[in-house]
């Protein structure tokens, strides 16, 4: 399985949420804006700021922030709920929890 | 048969909540029109606004919270929800329903907030808002199945165009009179962190001290590390209720952080809410909105777009506002000489006219402008195009370490630092506002332009540069617009890195999409921020204003006017002396040998055949040449002793003592004991020094910045050993002094209301006001150093 840093995927291009690393405080907001493993995500606008779109929701966010967000291209295998891979205190990496 | 008197309305307290962008100001304001109240929460920034209505025996307060995203409480905003929620907040009394309004085009994220609201266990209505933009997009909501999967009422508004609003007042009434404890369907937490949090209580209930406690402050101490609610709870129960948390947080374990679990389970019960209600389409639609954004953040097109509409708003504000202006200038003016007309000479006549009317005119001249800029602010943000412009500025400002949102700030306050203050509202991190706050009143101002205007055209050479492209004296007023900006970069870079440090904050800017901006939510704000203009500033302005003339005014010498009264009585005697055989000639009818000087004087000023004509060149019938020559003189003596008198009735007033007790201050800056003085006048507002220099300089306090004689009186004004007292050197420093300084009191009252602390208003004017002194210095030194004093 491929996976590549959020915040160096080009334009246009989607994938879903594997891991999240990063500033606790960043980290809970993001996660509370809708940003969590195994959802799906897009990047509307590359660059510093980016614009995402995950699920309902457009997000302007500033690359350095996504540092420790790791993203794979959509893989069927992924969505049935995977094991939670723990990485650092306020890492969160999870189940792909959308059926 | 027993009449009984109908019951008297209960009085009931509605808390409105919901996330930022899903039209809850839009419900507020159509649930409670006009009936409103903007004020702040003791002790903290942020507003609190309430406002009224009536339903079936209840007079309902509803309290209008600011839109938050999670109950976390990590910035300001989300503490005063939580606090006003949970009863905490100081003089709030609890709510007695909590009306939640979700946005139905982001109904995952919303219900995440919501399972926070249904945590507390109060009754709740839903307003289940935007149902036409979810459409747009595919989506269908089956609101019955919604209503049964919370366990709350669930009511489908249109916001916007005032649909469900009645049944959202039917539905806050129903609530409020069922007897039974509401029952939600709530999330349920893993079973080690419900374990947790009652081993919890358990802890303080064994000393107890657990009444009033909510589960869900015991949850939020858990989950969110140093945060607002745990370090609260460790205040009220001591050192060892943060050891038996920390505890606790180790027996949940599992390895992923309570964060995370916490996000997890509440997305799950978002998911399992919305299985049976919520409808997707196949593939997702691209709406409207997304297209329009296609072209606005782009950053080609996007860029232009913006900076034309930049201009377009800036230019209006200078286009509109000044019919306006002008036409408020000619009611004060007008209104100021009728009353004055009224009242004789003398300290009251002067309070009425210098004090009262001049006072109360500077504040209101600002209102068009300040109406003008917030209309369009209004419209910028109802529209939901805010966020697109600070995605825009976002790589300029973080140059700065701001955010884009510390943009619409910054440009407002090009206008006016007052507007621009208050639009600093929109940030939501606490220290880039602060930030923001300190270095918008760098920005050159409108009250700016009139200073730079009289010392550019007095001082510097109009002089073409380029061809005809430029010009020295536009170069120099871009220069002088230059010094805020150039100023404003260290002081923000400094402020972030000195005064402000710690964590970096996060950017995540929502992106609402696209609706058209109501014409209700704008016209309310605009009413609002006017008001609020008014009131407070207004208050303030007009009482320094006061105090500065008081002491312009104090102590009022008659020795003065009883000095001048007499050289004027002898101008008078002088023109009858030589008038009188004329005038007995020209009409014997009306003028006789009998009438004394003064009365002969009156007589003749009120005679339209010997009016002066206003342009020296126009000539008049040889019959009345050599008396309307006489009477010239005359007018213009009496004039000229007005103005000496003026002069020096200041000079002898405790402003101008004060003048002689600072000049040793700027000295260093090239300037005399005059300059100084106009200067400290002008701290209230920076346009009074044009008036109180053409005071000064014995030219009477009507000079405006466009008269060439008082450009020619500063050309010809000397210092004390004879020398002329202004060079370029000397202006420079004035502009400098002028850019940099804090001579506002306006803005100083509105810090003071926005951050209701003195801490930032008392900064604001002790680093401006230093910043100023230090640049007017360098810049006199090096004026004159390179031979322009």
């Amino acid at each position: 399985m491929t996976e590549h840093r959020l915040c160096d995927c080009t334009e246009g291009a989607t994938g879903v949420i594997t891991r999240m690393d990063g500033q606790s405080q960043i980290i809970a907001r993001l996660l509370e804006m809708g940003l969590l493993p195994g959802e799906q995500v897009r990047i509307v606008r590359a660059g510093a700021p980016l614009i995402l779109q995950v699920g309902d929701t457009r997000l302007c966010v500033r690359p350095d922030q996504l540092d420790g967000i790791r993203v794979s291209p959509i893989d069927p295998t992924l969505l049935g709920g995977l094991e939670s891979v723990y990485a650092g205190d306020s890492a969160y990496a999870g189940a792909a929890r959308r059926v | 048969m027993t009449i009984t008197a109908p019951a008297p309305p209960k009085e009931v307290r509605v808390a409105l909540v919901g996330n930022p962008n899903t039209g809850k100001t839009t419900l507020f304001n159509v649930l409670t029109g006009l009936n409103q109240k903007v004020g702040n929460y003791p002790g903290v920034t942020v507003e609190r606004k309430t406002g009224r209505f009536q339903v079936e025996g209840c007079n309902v307060e509803l309290i209008d919270l600011p839109g938050s995203y999670s109950l976390a409480a990590r910035s300001l905003d989300e503490v005063v929800v939580t606090d006003v929620l949970l009863g905490k907040q100081a003089g709030e009394k609890p709510v007695d329903l909590i009306l939640a309004i979700i946005d139905a085009s982001n109904l995952n994220r919303n219900l995440y907030f919501l399972s926070q609201i249904l945590e507390l266990g109060r009754p709740v209505v839903v307003a289940l808002n935007m149902i036409d933009v979810a459409e747009a997009r595919g989506l269908s909501v089956c609101i019955e199945a919604m209503s049964n999967a919370i366990g709350a009422p669930v009511v489908p508004i249109c916001a916007s165009r005032r649909q469900g609003v009645n049944e959202v007042r039917q539905a806050v009434a129903e609530v409020l009179a069922r007897d039974e404890a509401p029952c939600f369907n709530k999330p349920v937490m893993p079973e080690s962190f419900q374990q947790a949090v009652k081993s919890l209580r358990g802890w303080i209930e064994a000393r107890g001290k657990g009444a009033g406690l909510y589960d869900l402050e015991l949850e939020r101490a858990l989950i969110d590390r140093d945060a607002y609610t745990e370090k609260r709870l460790i205040d009220r129960y001591g050192a060892a209720f943060a050891d038996e948390l920390n505890q606790a947080r180790d027996g949940i374990g599992g390895g992923l952080p309570l964060t995370a679990i916490e996000t997890k389970t509440r997305y799950e019960w978002a998911s399992r809410v919305l299985a049976p209600c919520l409808t997707r389409p196949a593939a997702e639609v691209k709406t409207t909105s997304d297209r329009i954004d296609e072209v606005l953040t782009h950053r080609g097109w996007g860029t232009l777009i913006f900076i034309v509409i930049m201009a377009l708003v800036f230019q209006s504000i200078y286009s509109w506002a000044g019919p306006f202006m002008d036409a408020i200038d000619a009611v004060v003016g007008a209104a100021s000489s009728f009353v004055g007309g009224l009242i004789p000479e003398g300290a009251l006549h002067s309070l009425v006219v210098d004090g009262v009317f001049a006072g109360v005119g500077s504040v209101v001249i600002f209102v068009p402008q300040i109406a003008i800029l917030f209309f369009f602010l209004a419209i910028l943000e109802d529209c939901g195009y805010l966020p697109r412009a600070a995605y825009l500025m976002d790589r300029l400002l973080r140059a700065l370490g701001l955010s884009g949102k510390s943009f619409i700030p910054m440009i407002s306050s090009f206008a006016c630092a007052v507007p621009g203050v208050m639009a600093t509202r929109t940030i939501e991190d606490r220290r880039d506002r602060l930030v923001t706050i300190l270095v918008a009143p760098l920005m050159s101002c409108s009250a700016r332009l009139p200073v730079y205007l009289l010392f550019i055209a007095a001082f510097v050479p109009n002089r073409a540069l380029f061809g005809s492209w430029g010009n020295l004296q536009g170069l120099a007023l871009l220069g002088m617009y230059m010094v805020g900006i150039l100023v404003a970069v260290p002081v923000a870079w400094i402020a972030k890195k000195l005064v402000f440090r710690g964590e970096a904050s996060a950017f995540v800017l929502e992106m609402p999409s696209y609706k058209w901006p109501s014409v209700r939510n704008v016209g309310l704000y605009v009413y609002e921020r006017v008001t609020a203009f008014l009131a407070r500033a207004g208050t303030i302005i007009f009482a320094s204003t006061m105090v500065v003339w008081a002491l312009a005014y104090f102590p009022h010498s008659t020795e003065i006017e009883l000095k001048y009264d007499a050289l004027r009585a002898e101008a008078q005697a002088a023109f009858a002396a030589q008038a009188q055989p004329l005038l007995i000639r020209f009409d014997p009818v009306k003028y006789n040998a009998g009438m004394g000087p003064k009365v002969l004087v009156d007589s003749v000023e009120t005679d339209s055949r010997l009016a002066v004509p206003e342009d020296e060149a126009e000539s008049v019938s040889d019959a009345v040449r050599p008396i309307v020559s006489l009477r010239r003189t005359l007018d213009e003596s009496l004039q000229e002793y007005d103005w000496r008198e003026n002069g020096e009735s200041v000079r002898n007033s405790f402003l101008g003592r004060l003048g002689h007790l600072i000049e040793p201050a700027v000295k260093p800056l090239g300037w005399d004991w005059r300059i100084g003085m106009a200067t400290l006048a002008s701290f209230p507002a920076r346009e009074v020094i044009i008036s109180t220099l053409g005071t000064i300089f014995n030219l009477g306090s009507e000079a405006d910045e466009e008269s060439d004689s008082l450009v020619a009186t500063l050309h010809n004004a000397r210092s004390e050993d004879g020398k002329p007292l202004f060079n370029l050197a000397v202006a420079i420093s004035i502009m400098v002094f002028f850019a940099l300084c804090s001579q506002c009191v306006s803005t100083l009252a509105v810090i003071k209301r926005e951050t209701n602390s003195w801490t930032w208003p008392v900064v604001t004017f002790v680093y401006m006001t230093t910043l100023a002194y230090i640049g007017a210095l360098a810049a006199y030194q090096i004026g004159a150093a390179l031979g322009w004093a």
